[in-house]
């Protein structure tokens, strides 16, 4: 059996974002994380002569002695913290090396650093919290986006869990009376009505599949919405993702693609992060490009979830236009004029009949300058309703976790098969299986297994016994 | 008093002679201990004290698997039939279950014979007072007239005679069955041995004479011919036999009823055990189920002479003269006598958390306890932990590890599991669906699940086994040949194999085209149907066994200390200290344990191997 780290040891992490904020944060928790920050601070007083949850001012020194940084140091004794443990938190300057210097100083005095989401593991494996929320902390420290956050915090009230019960209860009601059906066959039990629970799991399975195209959309708010700028060479793409890029100010991270021809960025509008990806080298005809940039050019089109067609306002439409617009006929898509601001940049109906009557003709298109910036804000209000489209509707309980949609696909799996052995005459006690792990697939998810109450209910609902 | 010492020792005792005796008994004899068992009425041995009836939902199951161990509940059975039906025909075939309507007497008679035939088995009336013990192990045990039998293991079986106190209205007296009385001084010393007791009440229904039912008036329940028998030992197929009655309660049994509910032990709260849910007396399914105009009532023969008939569904506690009056408002009882009144009987159980899966007591090595003290109910529950306990008192004296069956391996692993891992607030019965893996534990495959395990114990004949193998493999050859035999169905080709699996389409219908199957045994083809035909199901039943042996499999030392294993609750710890589960996958069914639970233990066991690995 595979159990991972032992957990008496003591682990470290780096808590905020990678080279983002003028603050860091490294987090330690274990039995000896007192005793190990303690080593590496320098202060007035020591984190184990201090009271619990008092904040310290001092310095984390190098090896030699040499203070490394300027910190604040809080620690918080177990069990009344997030993982049960002692937790040691070390705020210090932000950026990419200082809190990296600081882990590798708390390593080369013995602590760990930790598993990626090792903390919630130990909070879990220590009775704070349940395995629903244990997940839903996970999807916080992964979350890059407020929309993201706001599902999370709404699972971890039990949002999820509420919405599992009901679920869970009808379809408990019925094993119920299957079950009396079976076991208690001398009795006056309620006969069942094939019909009525056909319909039921008609509907339980409806559910689930609701549930589960929200965990699509979840995926969207986590993982972000990937947005591929497309255009000829000089259309102005690059300047257009810059200034998206810099339109929002709430730039993640900016890096180098893999290729040279690929550039992404992250970009938060709406609350939903869009990722973009410059496609420098999309053009055709395919003698003028390398055939492997082209095909990862398709590939990141494949991918994406919504095309930016960048046109150029001051040239009019050429055959490249149009394969380009071909291209990405069967995608969600914005069309821009570029260099709108240009003298003879003239985008009349006809110039939009023909974009449209390539691409289809279901959006306006936009008219932009990335140089002035005309037409920015109307272009990132464009972007943000499309990707809220993608998202639907964020008062929906959202599983924000593949675990969990996997548990949820394996019940639909069992409801609609229990759907079909109604329909088939199949004997009773298969449906039964079938309800029964599907209750356990659910219980997988909110960590209770009601299938153990159903006795319970036949003695509650039914006068059984001779 | 004067203790005098009875010259010989026993390898084990048994105490009582009810349906976990007799099977205790016989295991352990038959597998070379010598016995003796202790019963304080040598006339009572295997007494139905309830309905005339083996079987049923999930008890015909039980007896199965009886049989298959090598236990005797099912031959007896079949060889005192009255009659026998097949319940829950409609559903499928992991749920039908064989019911026996039994003759009282001759059942007795019949056990009987067969405790007298067993080599090193005694049986001999006394009444057991009290334990010896030294140390912490059983030595043997005293009667109350002060002699003392020496055993290297005890088995109790006392069924409701511990503490058993007899309630008919508001009249109670000491007494384990009516006529009958109970054992007092054993409750007490099971106490000072420091096991936990609670108390449990349970009732029974009037009988009636047969002269004075007017049958004609009642809906005739026949019994079915060509039956397969529940022994493995049985040759012949049943007869249909005597008939069954049916009948209902009317609105005027309800008045006479609540009329006199201030007349009730139960709702006078004079009775404090707690009684089972499944099977309520009439005063309770009236109060609780107001909505029901009226109930029904089925009329058991009692034996093949038909003076008496047991009443079931009319189970009370209410006075005699309150009995004559309910039992006189049911059509076709108008002018009915009754034989013997209903009681209810209130007796003490022990928790039987205070056991571990072989039925031993954690305290007390060598003391085992099985049936009613346990607090179950039921023939079939009793016999299934009686067959258990003997065998594991006569392993334990040999030297060998116990067996303990897995939940996915039998009803008797599901009920001995449900009782040492979760304990039981009420008499626990078996029912299907405590079983999780019940598409797997048919009553058609008992033998193939554990013929082996009768084998291995000695208690199966060799013939016996192989004839089950035979049987599994001609079955994987009819499947085999069934795939590969090709048919034009609505004119496309395919398998009769494939053809099988549709619901409506039996073996009996492919026979048509495939004159070969006549070659095999209707069993064997039956059997092929019902793995053929629900494939999927039980493929799925089958992985998930298969990842709960795993679990089973993971062993908790008997060194660890649930109190050390940091990161449990207090509670957490508390609860798996009372129980101390033996496994990783008994620890996760312990109540109120969280998966959580289950992994810090996990986690701690695993480091603390480690750390005895590298010392």
């Amino acid at each position: 059996m595979k159990l991972g780290p032992l957990e008496n040891d003591t682990i470290a992490a780096i808590a905020t974002a990678p080279g983002r904020g003028a603050l860091g944060i490294v987090r330690v928790s274990g039995a000896a994380a007192i005793p190990i920050c303690d080593s590496i601070f320098r202060g007035k007083q020591s984190l184990a002569e201090a009271g619990d949850r008092t904040a310290l001012v001092g310095e984390v020194t190098r090896r030699d002695g040499a203070a490394l940084d300027q910190v604040l140091v809080l620690a918080t004794r177990g069990p009344r913290t997030a993982t049960g443990e002692d937790v040691v938190e070390i705020t210090c300057h932000g950026g990419m090396l200082v809190p990296r210097l600081i882990m590798r100083r708390l390593t080369e005095e013995g602590a760990r650093p930790a598993e990626p989401g090792e903390f919630t593991k130990r909070a879990f494996l220590n009775g704070k919290i349940d395995l629903a929320q244990a997940e839903a902390v996970e999807e916080i420290v992964r979350a890059t986006s407020e929309k993201a956050l706001e599902v999370a915090m709404r699972q971890l009230k039990g949002e999820l869990s509420r919405s599992m019960e009901s679920l869970e209860r009808g379809l408990l009601e019925w094993l119920t009376l299957i079950e009396a059906n079976i076991d208690f066959v001398e009795d006056e039990i309620d006969t069942i009505d094939d019909e009525a629970l056909a319909g039921a799991l008609g509907a339980a399975s409806r559910r689930l599949e609701d549930l589960l195209t929200a965990h699509e959309q979840g995926k969207y708010l986590r993982d972000g919405l990937d947005v591929t700028i497309v255009g000829k060479p000089n259309a102005g793409k690059s300047s257009i993702f810059n200034r998206l890029v810099g339109h929002d100010r709430a730039i993640v991270s900016e890096t180098p693609g893999t290729t040279r021809d690929v550039v992404d960025g992250l970009v938060g509008v709406d609350g939903v992060v869009l990722r973009l990806h410059d496609t420098a080298g999309v053009h055709l005809p395919a003698d003028r490009i390398e055939a492997e940039a082209i095909r990862r050019a398709k590939q990141t089109i494949a991918d994406a979830d919504i095309i930016l067609v960048v046109l150029d306002a001051s040239t009019g439409l050429g055959t490249e236009d149009y394969d380009i617009l071909g291209e990405v006929a069967f995608k969600p898509r914005v069309v821009v004029a570029n260099k709108a601001d240009l003298p003879r940049a003239e985008t009349p109906p006809s110039f939009w009949e023909k974009a449209g009557g390539a691409a289809g003709k279901h959006q306006p298109g936009i008219r932009v300058s990335a140089l002035t910036g005309l037409g920015l804000p109307e272009l990132v209000e464009r972007l943000g309703w499309m990707a809220r489209e993608k998202v639907g509707d964020l008062n929906y309980e959202i599983i924000v976790n593949e675990r969990h949609a996997r548990a949820l696909r394996d019940a639909l799996g069992s409801v609609e098969r229990a759907l079909a052995s109604v329909k088939d005459g199949v004997p009773l006690e298969f449906i039964a299986s079938d309800i029964r792990f599907a209750l356990d697939c659910l219980g997988d998810v909110t960590g209770k297994r009601v299938t153990s109450r159903v006795l319970e209910e036949i003695f509650s609902r039914f006068c059984v016994g001779k | 008093m004067r203790i005098m010492d009875h010259p010989k020792t026993y390898d084990v005792i048994v105490i009582g002679a009810g349906h976990a005796g007799c099977e205790a008994a016989l295991a352990a004899a038959r597998m070379g201990c010598d016995t003796l068992m202790l019963t304080m009425n040598i006339d009572s041995v295997a007494q139905m004290s309830c309905n005339p009836a083996i079987g049923g939902l999930a008890k015909s199951h039980l007896v199965k698997e009886i049989d298959a161990l090598g236990g005797e509940m099912g031959r007896v059975a079949d060889l005192t039939a009255l009659q026998m039906r097949t319940l829950n025909q409609s559903r499928g075939p992991a749920v039908w279950s064989l019911r026996s309507q039994n003759d009282r007497q001759a059942y007795k008679v019949e056990m009987r014979r067969a405790l007298e035939a067993a080599s090193h088995l005694e049986l001999r009336q006394a009444l057991v007072e009290s334990l010896t013990v030294a140390g912490d192990r059983v030595a043997g045990v005293v009667t109350r007239s002060g002699y003392r039998f020496g055993a290297r293991a005890v088995i109790i079986a006392t069924g409701t005679f511990l503490g058993g106190t007899i309630h008919i209205g508001l009249e109670h007296y000491s007494g384990g069955r009516n006529g009958e009385c109970a054992s007092l001084g054993l409750a007490a010393n099971l106490r000072e041995l420091g096991l936990a007791l609670g108390r449990l009440k349970t009732g029974t229904s009037p009988r009636l004479r047969a002269k004075s039912i007017r049958f004609e008036k009642l809906r005739m329940e026949p019994g079915e011919a060509g039956v397969e028998p529940f022994s493995h030992r049985t040759g012949a197929r049943m007869a249909s036999g005597a008939p069954c009655y049916l009948t209902r309660t009317t609105e005027a049994t309800r008045s006479v009823i609540l009329a006199n509910l201030d007349r009730s032990p139960l709702y006078t709260g004079q009775i404090a055990g707690k009684g089972p849910r499944y099977c309520p007396s009439i005063e309770d399914k009236v109060v609780r189920f107001p909505e029901r105009a009226s109930h029904q009532l089925f009329l058991e023969p009692e034996g093949a002479e038909g003076h008496e008939y047991y009443v079931s569904g009319l189970a009370t506690s209410l006075p005699e003269d309150v009995q004559f009056q309910i039992v006189r408002t049911v059509p076709g009882l108008e002018d009915a006598e009754i034989v013997r009144p209903g009681y209810a009987v209130e007796y003490d159980f022990v928790k039987p958390t205070e056991l571990s899966p072989t039925l031993q007591t954690k305290k007390i090595e060598g003391l085992f306890l099985a049936g009613q003290i346990n607090g179950t109910s039921g023939y079939e529950e009793a016999a299934g932990q009686g067959i258990m306990a003997g065998v594991n008192a006569a392993l334990k004296l040999g030297g060998r590890e116990g067996l303990v069956l897995a939940r996915s391996e039998a009803y008797i692993g599901v009920m001995i599991d449900d009782l040492v891992t979760r304990g039981t607030e009420e008499p626990y019965r078996m029912f299907t669906s405590r079983a999780e893996y019940r598409l797997l534990l048919r009553q058609d495959n008992a033998d193939e699940r554990l013929m082996a395990y009768g084998h291995a114990l000695g208690l199966i004949p060799k013939a016996s086994l192989a004839e089950v193998e035979t049987r599994r493999a001609r079955r994987v050859e009819v499947s085999g040949r069934l795939g590969a035999t090709r048919v034009k169905a609505g004119g496309e080709s395919t398998t009769l194999k494939q053809l099988l699996r549709r619901p409506e389409v039996t073996w009996r219908e492919l026979a048509k085209d495939a004159s070969w199957l006549a070659g095999y045994d209707e069993k064997v083809l039956a059997q092929a149907e019902i793995e053929i035909k629900y494939e999927g199901y039980i493929e799925r039943e089958r992985l998930r066994a298969e990842d709960l042996i795993r679990k089973e499999n993971r062993r908790i030392p008997a060194w660890l200390d649930f109190q050390c294993v940091p990161g449990l609750s207090l509670e957490a710890r508390e609860k798996l200290d009372s129980v101390r589960p033996v496994s990783i996958g008994q620890a996760a069914r312990v109540p109120g344990i969280t998966p959580a639970d289950v992994s810090s233990v996990l986690i701690h066991m695993t480091k603390r191997e480690g750390e005895k690995l590298d010392r």
